[in-house]
């Protein structure tokens, strides 16, 4: 068992989806919160043309994701509307990024194996010189969350009340979705920018129906998230395939057995 | 050049953007009303799902996707109201199977059953390699499609608009909703062989978009939404024939003409809302002078 620690790539993995999950279950729970889950959605695929822009031009994609995902939040921080329009508005931004990306392909010459690593996921995703990257980007993100957790926790649930005491909301709004677009990109290496979502929502989906209080939600949210990246990790190296569709496939099934429960017990209460 | 407008590879393309442009431009008229644009997103994500393991299976892709996307609305149907504005339900089934898709597309590579960028065909569109098999399959999903919504057209629209009303009137909703649906599944699937998974909302959501922030009347829109389509279609297709930068695939320029359109069209959007407003205003002023 042990020796799937033996590989450097291996550790590296490893340590990277650690740091990522504990990030992603957090974040989660404020999307959630705040009815932001479709920017979840979005900015992974934003990321994508990041990445593969970056490797047609000959640089890290790692880099083209944090520089297009950030450009994708501030691009949604500044949209208005009621939540409808807006998430409609996001979809077709995504679109055209996502067109982007796939001129991004087509232009590269030959096949562009990075940006296509970026889009599925994969075990191989992380370098070392990355790994540090990413334990140094975790850091300052946990940072953020263990300072901002009392105010964006109250200018989530009563924005108005929140204002009235001088809490930033405005300022706190924009900068949870910097912060979600570093995480996505920090994510995109391992599960894939097609399944970034799971891991950012599900965790946080699950611990929010199984507990009222918010402190506790957001620390079972990050267990979960732990517990499904080794999990996946897991079952990816022992089975050579890509370690998303193992994130979406247990999250899947995590949420269904919780729902089912849910039901059955609502059933017999009555 | 007098071979390839001859070329069965030309008219494939042409035969098969058509059909999904046709076949979106009236789903996603009804899509659009009814605010199901997450729905639909799912249900192509699902058809991504079908299509990689129809691949494994050595299926048809589109006959793959079309069965699973079927199967899944079948199975969710019951959930179509419950399911509608729960974006995190939603999204956890998109997310599961997206990955599905990935599964499947990762073990027909391994298994050699195709190539990596087999796989990249489905999620951004793969008009240059579309089959001739494909394209009559396509041709039957979009005339079913559009028989089945002219002939539902009255009752789709009043549910859509109105559903309580609709409903007091004794027009049978749900099995509409779930109707439309199945529709919207073989919809999607001919859009998703055009323009990929990831791109279906060019032709699926924003034409129908555009064209109801530019008219207010139902039939208008509805012509309007299959002309900004099969528009889309045909000039990203043409693109891509004659931009002569490499090989940059039909799907790129008709998602970038479609975001333009849709973008495009929300100063009419504000405009129309601000006269509503306006209107409404006027009526309730009106009693007292």
């Amino acid at each position: 068992m042990m020796t799937i620690f033996h590989f450097e790539f291996m550790r590296n993995a490893f340590l990277a989806a650690t740091l990522v999950a504990a990030l992603g279950g957090v974040t989660g729970f404020f999307l959630i919160q705040r009815g932001m889950t479709f920017a979840g959605h979005a900015l992974p695929g934003i990321g994508f043309a990041g990445a593969a822009g970056a490797v047609w031009l000959g640089f890290s994609p790692l880099a083209g994701l944090v520089v297009f995902t950030l450009a994708g939040a501030g691009g949604i921080a500044k949209l208005k509307g009621d939540p409808r329009e807006r998430d409609l508005h996001i979809g077709m931004i995504l679109v055209t990024a996502l067109a982007l990306g796939l001129l991004f392909l087509s232009l590269y010459p030959g096949f562009a194996e990075p940006a296509y690593a970026i889009l599925f996921g994969s075990l191989l995703g992380i370098s070392q010189g990355e790994t540090q990257v990413m334990a140094l980007g975790s850091l300052a993100l946990g940072l953020f969350f263990v300072f901002a957790f009392r105010p964006l926790l109250f200018a989530s649930f009563d924005p108005q009340a929140a204002g009235a005491r001088g809490v930033p909301t405005r300022t706190l709004g924009a900068a949870l979705l910097v912060v979600t677009a570093l995480v996505v990109a920090l994510c995109a290496p391992i599960t894939g920018t097609l399944l970034v979502f799971t891991l950012l929502v599900a965790p946080a989906a699950i611990a929010t129906r199984l507990t009222a209080s918010p402190l506790k939600a957001v620390l079972l949210s990050v267990a979960l998230a732990e517990v499904l990246v080794w999990t996946a990790l897991t079952l990816a190296y022992f089975w050579n395939s890509v370690p998303g569709f193992f994130v979406a496939a247990l999250a899947f099934l995590v949420y269904l057995a919780v729902r089912l429960v849910e039901a059955y017990r609502h059933r017999r209460v009555k | 050049m007098t071979s390839f407008w001859t070329s069965a590879l030309f008219w494939n393309a042409v035969a098969g953007a058509t059909a999904a442009a046709l076949a979106a431009g009236a789903a996603g008229f009804f899509l659009s009303l009814r605010a199901l644009a997450f729905t639909g997103e799912a249900l192509t994500d699902i058809g991504f799902a079908g299509a990689s393991g129809a691949a494994l299976a050595g299926v048809n892709p589109l006959a793959g996707m079309a069965g699973f996307s079927l199967l899944a609305v079948l199975g969710l149907g019951s959930l179509n109201d419950r399911l509608k504005g729960r974006d995190i339900e939603t999204g956890i089934v998109l997310s599961f199977a997206l990955g599905l898709g990935v599964l499947f597309l990762n073990l027909s590579t391994q298994s050699g059953a195709s190539h990596a960028s087999w796989g990249l065909g489905l999620l951004f569109g793969s008009l240059a390699s579309i089959t001739t098999g494909s394209v009559i399959l396509a041709g039957v999903f979009c005339v079913v499609s559009l028989t089945v919504l002219a002939l539902l057209f009255r009752p789709l629209l009043f549910a859509s608009m109105d559903p309580i009303l609709a409903q007091s009137r004794g027009v049978p909703v749900k099995a509409l909703a779930l109707g439309f649906l199945l529709i919207l599944a073989l919809a999607a699937s001919v859009t998703l062989l055009v323009v990929g998974a990831l791109l279906t909302s060019a032709l699926l959501i924003a034409p129908a978009t555009a064209a109801l922030n530019f008219f207010r009347r139902p039939y208008q829109a509805l012509a309007a939404s299959l002309l900004f389509a099969v528009g889309i279609a045909w000039v990203g297709l043409a693109a891509a024939f004659f931009v002569p930068m490499g090989h940059i695939p039909a799907s790129f320029f008709m998602a970038i003409l479609s975001a333009g359109l849709y973008f495009a069209s929300l100063p009419a959007r504000s405009q129309r809302r601000r006269d509503t407003v306006r209107c409404q205003h006027s009526r309730e002023v009106t009693p007292q002078e």
